[in-house]
């Protein structure tokens, strides 16, 4: 297994373990596919609080734009998979 | 005067075209074309110079070995520096292939050749791989009328909590840029010498600054010093008008009209200003 494989299951467990803990729901009945907004609980400043939970966890800042274009829970692993990676890729 | 950026990109680059043989008469000894710092009355343009690059690492909170990118890098002075001084890892875009032989011969002078990397062409449309802790912006925004897309460029390229440093020659407010931006003397300029500048007030800066996502954590007001800094350039063109016009046919009497105009114009219609901005979403400053 690479790395980089290590740190996106990493990257979706943390993302999912967050939005379990802020919505108060099992992280087991969140998948990829779930959309954010339609989450059990969700409403925007809940998830604001997930994205700013994933930035300091990650010591990452995403772009605004792309906060705003993330629909899905995969879209959101896939945000902080972008910036994470930009970041060792660096490194 | 409404140009896209490859427009305002292929008119800017004539006047840095031309051989650094020329610049060399006028510039300090690094060719550092922008503002210089004077601590006191006997500052001499070199010093000035130096203290200035010490200032803008301060600004960016270098300590050494940091990533730094700077747009519109000139003949290298700022990079070299801080390469030699700061050891730090820096790249380069410049359009004009004439200042990336000039900084590649440098680097390679001056033993930081591996610290140096160049990419060539418009900021807008190069690649730039990889992350950096601070990008450096002197001078060059003005030739780019697409600044809010270049900030968030920049954005996108710092990482978390890296700091970008810029500093503009601007109109004074958005009077005096109705008022004066398309005078004869200004155009002389801005069109005649550079190609493309749109000396925008320091508030269309910052508005572009805040849009790309950045959080503004200084303005410093530099006007003093690059009248100061012109001042010494005009003089040395003064000194060397036979010189200038063996490198440079016909360049001696524009020159010294660009470099007049500018240095009557400052306080008046014109201020220079250095900014600071963080990539931070909480400012500088860690609440305890």
């Amino acid at each position: 297994m690479s790395a980089e494989s290590t740190t996106r299951e990493q990257i979706a467990s943390v993302t999912a373990e967050y939005l379990a803990t802020e919505l108060k729901i099992s992280a087991d009945g969140i998948s990829g596919a779930d959309v954010l907004r339609d989450l059990p609980g969700a409403d925007s400043m809940k998830l604001l609080r997930v994205v700013s939970k994933l930035e300091r966890q990650w010591d990452v800042e995403f772009e605004d734009e792309a906060i705003f274009a993330v629909k899905t829970v995969d879209e959101l692993v896939a945000l902080v998979e972008k910036s994470v990676g930009g970041d060792l890729a660096a490194s | 005067m409404t140009l896209t950026p490859q427009e305002a990109y292929q008119a800017t680059n004539k006047h840095y075209e031309l051989p650094a043989e020329l610049f060399a008469i006028y510039l300090d000894r690094r060719l550092k074309y922008s503002s210089g710092l004077y601590t006191d009355e006997h500052t001499d343009l070199d010093q000035a110079q130096t203290n200035k690059l010490h200032f803008v690492a301060r600004q960016l909170g270098l300590r050494g070995g940091e990533r730094l990118l700077d747009i519109g890098c000139g003949w290298g002075s700022l990079i070299l520096f801080m390469a030699q001084e700061y050891g730090c890892h820096a790249t380069g875009v410049t359009p004009s292939r004439p200042q990336a032989d000039y900084i590649r011969a440098r680097a390679e002078e001056t033993g930081v050749t591996d610290l140096i990397t160049l990419r060539p062409g418009s900021f807008t449309e190069v690649e730039v791989a990889g992350q950096f802790d601070a990008v450096t912006m002197l001078g060059s925004i003005v030739h780019m009328p697409n600044r809010t897309e270049v900030l968030r460029k920049v954005h996108g390229l710092l990482r978390r909590n890296g700091s970008l440093y810029l500093s503009e020659s601007c109109f004074r407010d958005h009077a005096t840029y109705r008022e004066f931006s398309r005078r004869p003397g200004t155009t002389h300029v801005t069109e005649a010498i550079f190609g493309f500048a749109d000396m925008v007030p320091v508030s269309v800066l910052v508005e572009a600054v805040e849009s790309a996502g950045f959080s503004l954590t200084g303005l410093t007001d530099l006007t003093a010093h690059y009248h100061r800094t012109i001042e010494q350039w005009e003089q040395r063109v003064q000194e060397q008008r036979e010189r200038v016009e063996q490198v440079a046919p016909g360049m001696g009497e524009p020159l010294i009209r660009y470099l007049r105009t500018a240095n009557a114009g400052w306080g008046y219609t014109t201020k220079h200003y250095a900014l600071s901005a963080l990539k931070s979403r909480m400012g500088p400053t860690e609440a305890p």
